[in-house]
């Protein structure tokens, strides 16, 4: 087989392969989707700075609390001291 | 509906009428894509390419030649344009289409050794036609892949008849060169 002959049937096989049938709507769909704005180096800045504001809020929120330190009551309890209740329960003492 | 009138009628705000250029010619850049790209995927976004790109400069089509032969010239600057930036990608590109060629293969009568070696000769011939210098490989796909003739390549490229003749000449023995140590006789 000569060379022209090995040539000629890859660039055949090449013609026969068939685009996407939905090409033509791909290519008019990007064609008619409006060009969105190129995101400007201000706009990278702007969400940086938002994050790094919400940070440093969260920080100074945290930072504020501050825990109040009760007050300490001691409770002394004399039990002996207590009513005694059994007193009322018994059937003489109505 | 002439193309004159499609085409004015575009300009005049009415965008949906190129879907009439795109239907009547996208296989015929689909076509000239693969030449260059040899890649179904590849060459489907440079058709995309190339009709975005028309329709972004249909103003500037003042009727001096065909459409055709000016969406020839587009899809033509676009490919090689393409191809210039993807040329770190070649290595890929050719691992890719090595691939690509295994898979779409027809099951025949071949047995594997037979399709590894029928492989092995396409991505040679796709090696030898992308070496080839920019104006050779242009006019080679445009006669090749397109049929065309070399009145209209010529008017494509924008050169005499007998340059495309040379160029085609030169091609046929650049690839002969190449290939025949490799394949054929």
């Amino acid at each position: 087989m000569k060379t022209d002959d090995y040539i000629n049937k890859l660039i055949d096989r090449e013609k026969q392969m068939e685009h996407n049938p939905y090409l033509a709507t791909r290519i008019m769909a990007k064609i008619e989707t409006p060009k969105q704005m190129k995101r400007g180096v201000f706009q990278y800045l702007a969400v940086a700075a938002s994050i790094s504001l919400v940070i440093t809020m969260g920080v100074v929120i945290g930072n504020s609390y501050v825990v109040v330190p009760e007050k300490y009551a001691g409770i002394n309890i004399n039990d002996s001291e207590m009513e005694n209740f059994a007193l009322y329960n018994t059937d003489s003492n109505e | 509906m002439s193309e004159q009138q499609i085409i004015q009628a575009i300009l005049n705000g009415d965008h949906s009428k190129f879907e009439l250029l795109v239907v009547k010619y996208q296989s015929m850049v689909f076509r000239t894509a693969m030449g260059f790209v040899h890649s179904k995927e590849d060459a489907e976004d440079l058709t995309q390419d190339v009709f975005i790109r028309a329709f972004q400069s249909l103003s500037s089509f003042q009727g001096n030649s065909e459409f055709p032969t000016w969406l020839y010239r587009i899809t033509v600057n676009t490919s090689i344009n393409q191809l210039n930036r993807n040329k770190h990608r070649a290595f890929l590109q050719i691992a890719g289409n090595m691939l690509q060629s295994m898979f779409n293969k027809e099951t025949g009568d071949k047995n594997p050794h037979q399709e590894l070696e029928q492989t092995e000769q396409d991505t040679a011939i796709r090696k030898a036609i992308d070496s080839l210098p920019e104006k050779q490989r242009t006019a080679f796909v445009l006669s090749k892949y397109d049929d065309l003739a070399q009145k209209e390549i010529a008017a494509i490229m924008q050169c005499s008849e007998g340059s495309v003749e040379q160029l085609l000449q030169r091609a046929k023995t650049n690839l002969q060169k190449k290939l025949k140590p490799l394949i054929g006789k």
